[in-house]
């Protein structure tokens, strides 16, 4: 399905901040894109030491050269972030979550400072490209974002969003 | 095939290895601060190549850079070429980091070609009649003149294209990057 989002360069409508932090892991928001249609969300999720290995025995993935499913030492899991839905609903903020599912999503397991023998500190990096579709009337987007598992709290930011005044005109179209 | 770069089998110059640069402690815990919103960088008929944002480190920059081409320009933008000049190119990392039939970006720090490095993400999607590239760059050092140079150019269709981008005040925002990762970070504000 293509979106908006695939066609043009959408209106910066908030910049980079902390969404959840742990001990050696962090959730960030890198950027949200406006367009008339919905909004953009660019998330990264980084960690290192502990927190990097438990990342990535979290999940499953496949050998880059045998092939093999690589089976997961912990409970697989994953960085959660939800926006709260139109309609009232099930949490006691009298709000339904609705987690948003994301559109890309790469991974990779790396290694800080590694050098000869030394294999360096464990490294993870993720990033996440979520799509809201709709732009709030009040410029205000609250964020739950956490990955409890690994030590990263849910925790709720609400954003107050820029810069969405005439939408219509601000996308630079690319085709 | 043009070049702004030494080639590496020139005498004095290193072969050229991006995998094995590692950004400084600080630049690799931080989110950046945006440095520049979204710009069309080239575009012609079908095919077109924009900034969607560029995000200033404490010591380099990052791009991230999209390409579009619709389908009927895609044989212009990705021509048969031989296998040795794909080798070369590969092998020389010139390109979008990645393919050799990707476009060809040349950013310029301080008015000298700066060799990217891909960065976290690099995606590619091929459907409803469109190619479209998603590529995040890694510019390494900072310009000290508040101007940094992108040259894109994709295939014999879309021909080299150069756009200055003015970045006022670029320190003081790359001394703004938001750190994320921090081995103790203070609870969230209740």
């Amino acid at each position: 399905m293509s979106s908006s989002f695939d066609d043009g360069l959408g209106a910066v409508a908030h910049g980079p901040c902390v969404l959840s932090a742990g001990p050696g892991i962090g959730i960030g928001l890198r950027c949200v894109f406006a367009y008339p249609d919905g909004l953009l969300l660019s998330v990264e999720v980084k960690a290192v030491g502990q927190a990097a290995r438990d990342a990535d025995e979290s999940r499953i993935h496949f050998g880059s050269r045998s092939g093999h499913r690589h089976v997961p030492r912990l409970p697989i899991s994953s960085p959660r972030l939800s926006v709260p839905a139109p309609a009232a609903g099930l949490r006691p903020d009298g709000q339904l979550w609705l987690r948003l599912e994301p559109h890309h999503d790469s991974r990779n397991r790396t290694s800080r400072g590694a050098g000869g023998e030394d294999p360096g500190t464990p490294a993870y990096v993720q990033d996440l490209d979520l799509w809201w579709p709709t732009v709030p009337e009040d410029a205000r987007l609250p964020v739950e974002a956490g990955w409890p598992e690994l030590g990263a709290p849910m925790t709720t930011t609400v954003l107050a969003l820029r810069n969405l005044d005439d939408l219509a005109e601000k996308v630079v179209r690319l085709a | 095939m043009s070049t702004p770069y030494p080639r590496p089998w020139e005498p004095g110059q290193q072969p050229w290895k991006p995998w094995q640069i590692e950004d400084s402690e600080q630049t690799w815990r931080s989110l950046g601060a945006i440095a520049h919103g979204p710009v069309l960088l080239a575009e012609v008929p079908g095919i077109a190549i924009g900034l969607r944002c560029l995000f200033a480190h404490p010591d380099r920059l990052t791009a991230w850079l999209v390409a579009r081409a619709d389908a009927a320009f895609i044989p212009q933008v990705l021509p048969a070429r031989s296998e040795a000049e794909a080798a070369v190119q590969s092998a020389l990392w010139e390109h979008w980091p990645g393919q050799p039939n990707d476009p060809l970006v040349h950013a310029f720090v301080d008015h000298v070609p700066q060799r990217l490095v891909l960065g976290e993400r690099n995606d590619t999607y091929n459907g409803h009649g469109v190619l479209r590239l998603s590529c995040a760059v890694r510019v390494l050092g900072m310009p000290t003149d508040d101007r940094l140079g992108f040259e894109v150019s994709w295939g014999p269709a879309l021909a080299p294209t150069t756009t200055t981008l003015h970045l006022p005040g670029l320190r003081q925002i790359a001394a703004s990057a938001v750190p994320f990762v921090e081995d103790r970070p203070s609870p969230p504000a209740t």
